[in-house]
């Protein structure tokens, strides 16, 4: 299986709050990883670190294979952010614009759309099921209609690798239920990689091959090979209000 | 030919508020959906300073003015990246710093000159056929460079962390932009004059806004209110000798109130219909 995301011993503080300690995983082609963990725990921080729009205090990270201080090809990459549901919803674009508009570095600067693009956007949007309001503000639509959006966005430059923080969080509860579909289905027969953040510990650790758990700047990682439970791990690092999360389900 | 094209100077007036209404709106559709209308007031007051320069050192005062306020914008960038999570202090203190030195000019001058009531509130009259080459030139310069960007600046004021990972070279994109701001300014500051700079770019975008129903009609729409309010906001300041800035300002805002209105009506239309 080829290795897709390599941390190693990766350290980070915002100014002197320490946030990650010496954390290490991998991520392997086809995985569907779910990251887990109490607010705070920084989560979401990992990923922008990844990403590299955070720099390390120590350790290293490898995107296929290569050092993300090296590492140029974002097309491969897509990352649909936790505010990305909170962005500003009178913004005067269609959602065929905003799809469209992740094919801009391919297609590169100085240069126009042409129909071939347009083209592999509404190829996009059908994926999602989002094709009838192609030509909609995007600030008329639902938020759940919004997230499908974006990972139409995100899908349209071809990504190998999807990173999505809490895509979820305000969406109903069938809605939802169709969202992990469809992001089960883009693993499954897209091959593309997964790696999730949620707060839907039993959605998680039914859909995902790996989750990441993290709690007290540290990083477990739980798949088919882990000899301890997860629930555990997870009573260790959420504490008591574990009892509450583990009811909910 | 009617009366009005028979100057020269009017000739000159109506060519230069044609390109100058072709600007505004497509760098103000940027400035207002990147929520960085600030920016624009600082780089007038600092334009402000330019001019007094100008009129001191007796050097045109649109070249004094276009090196002063690209200065400022390069600063800008730099301050914002200095402190990046207060923003808008790096426009503040830009802005702080231009009308200071304008003040201290202006204090050196000895008497308000009449020439620069001009800049600040914009005279027609007084479009001299090597500024109207420079405003052509540049506002070339300047249309070609957002036509160009366009799609990235679109990304961009979407979304910039998402441009930035999807490949988009966001950094020097935003240092460009801010020199088009600038050189924006600087052109503009003759016909609509220093301080309504700012609001004709940003009045046609907000009356746009409320009716488009995609981004490239946001643009479009722009442009067009953008010009009804120059080209007549230029013939009406001939014949009534106002003060070409407010009349031309004073009808985008009446352009503004107007659109509101007939989307009210249209509204509750819509209501009563259902
Ligand atoms: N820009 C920032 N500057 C300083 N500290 C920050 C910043 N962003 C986050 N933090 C801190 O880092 C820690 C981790 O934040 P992060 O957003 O990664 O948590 P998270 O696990 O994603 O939480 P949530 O479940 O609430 O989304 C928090 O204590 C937070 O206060
Ligand atoms: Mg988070």
């Amino acid at each position: 299986m080829n290795k897709i995301l390599e941390v190693s011993h990766l350290t980070f503080a915002y100014e002197k709050n320490l946030i990650l300690d010496d954390i290490s995983f991998e991520i392997n082609e086809g995985d569907f990883a779910g990251i887990v963990g109490p607010n705070g725990s920084g989560k979401s921080t990992l990923i922008k670190i990844i990403l590299g729009l955070l720099k390390p205090i120590k350790g290293s990270i490898k995107l296929f294979e290569k050092d993300i201080r090296h590492f140029d090809d974002w097309a491969k990459i897509g990352y649909i952010s936790q505010k990305a549901a909170s962005f500003n919803s009178s913004f005067p674009a269609t959602v065929e614009e905003i799809v469209a508009a992740n094919l801009y570095p391919k297609i590169g600067l100085f240069k126009r759309i042409k129909k071939e693009h347009m083209e592999k956007v509404y190829e996009m949007l059908k994926i999602v099921g989002m094709e009838d309001y192609r030509k909609q503000l995007i600030g008329n639509l639902s938020g759940g209609q919004q997230q499908r959006v974006f990972i139409a966005r995100t899908l349209v430059s071809s990504p190998k690798i999807l990173f999505l923080d809490e895509p979820t969080v305000g969406i109903d509860m069938k809605s939802q239920e169709n969202f992990y579909e469809l992001i089960y289905k883009l693993n499954k027969t897209m091959n593309i990689t997964v790696i999730m953040i949620s707060h839907d510990i039993g959605v998680m650790t039914q859909k995902a091959n790996k989750v990441l758990c993290m709690g007290n700047k540290k990083l477990i990682v739980h798949d088919s090979s882990s000899d301890t439970k997860i629930t555990e791990t997870l009573a260790k690092i959420y504490g008591d209000k574990m009892h509450l999360l583990l009811h909910h389900h | 030919m009617p009366e009005i094209l028979q100057y020269a100077f009017m000739q000159r007036a109506l060519l230069a508020g044609i390109i100058i209404a072709l600007l505004c709106p497509l760098i103000g559709i940027f400035i207002v959906l990147r929520r960085m209308s600030l920016i624009g007031d600082a780089l007038s007051h600092v334009a402000l300073s330019g001019v007094v320069a100008g009129i001191l050192l007796k050097i045109s005062p649109l070249i004094v003015t276009l090196i002063f306020s690209v200065t400022a914008a390069l600063g800008i960038e730099k301050l914002r990246k200095r402190y990046e999570k207060y923003a808008e202090l790096a426009i503040s203190i830009i802005m702080s710093a231009g009308m200071a030195v304008a003040v201290i000019l202006i204090s050196l001058t000895k008497s308000i000159n009449i020439d620069l009531f001009g800049y600040l509130f914009g005279n027609i009259t007084t479009v001299l056929s090597q500024d109207l080459w420079l405003i052509l030139l540049l506002g070339i310069v300047v249309m070609i460079s957002v036509f160009l960007l366009y799609k990235e600046l679109f990304y961009m004021s979407f979304d910039e962390e998402a441009a930035a990972l999807a490949g988009i070279p966001t950094r020097a994109i935003n240092v460009y932009f801010v020199i088009l701001v600038a050189i924006t300014i600087t052109l503009s500051m003759r016909i609509v004059g220093i301080l309504l700079i700012s609001s004709l770019m940003i009045l046609p975008v907000a009356a746009s806004l409320q009716i488009a129903k995609s981004f490239k009609s946001v643009t479009i729409l722009s442009i067009v209110f953008a010009q009804i309010s120059v080209i007549l906001g230029i013939i009406i300041s001939y014949y009534f000798e106002l003060a070409s800035g407010g009349t031309i300002v004073l009808i985008s805002v009446v352009i503004l109130l107007t659109v509101l209105a007939v989307k009210n009506i249209i509204n509750i239309r819509k209501i009563n219909f259902k």
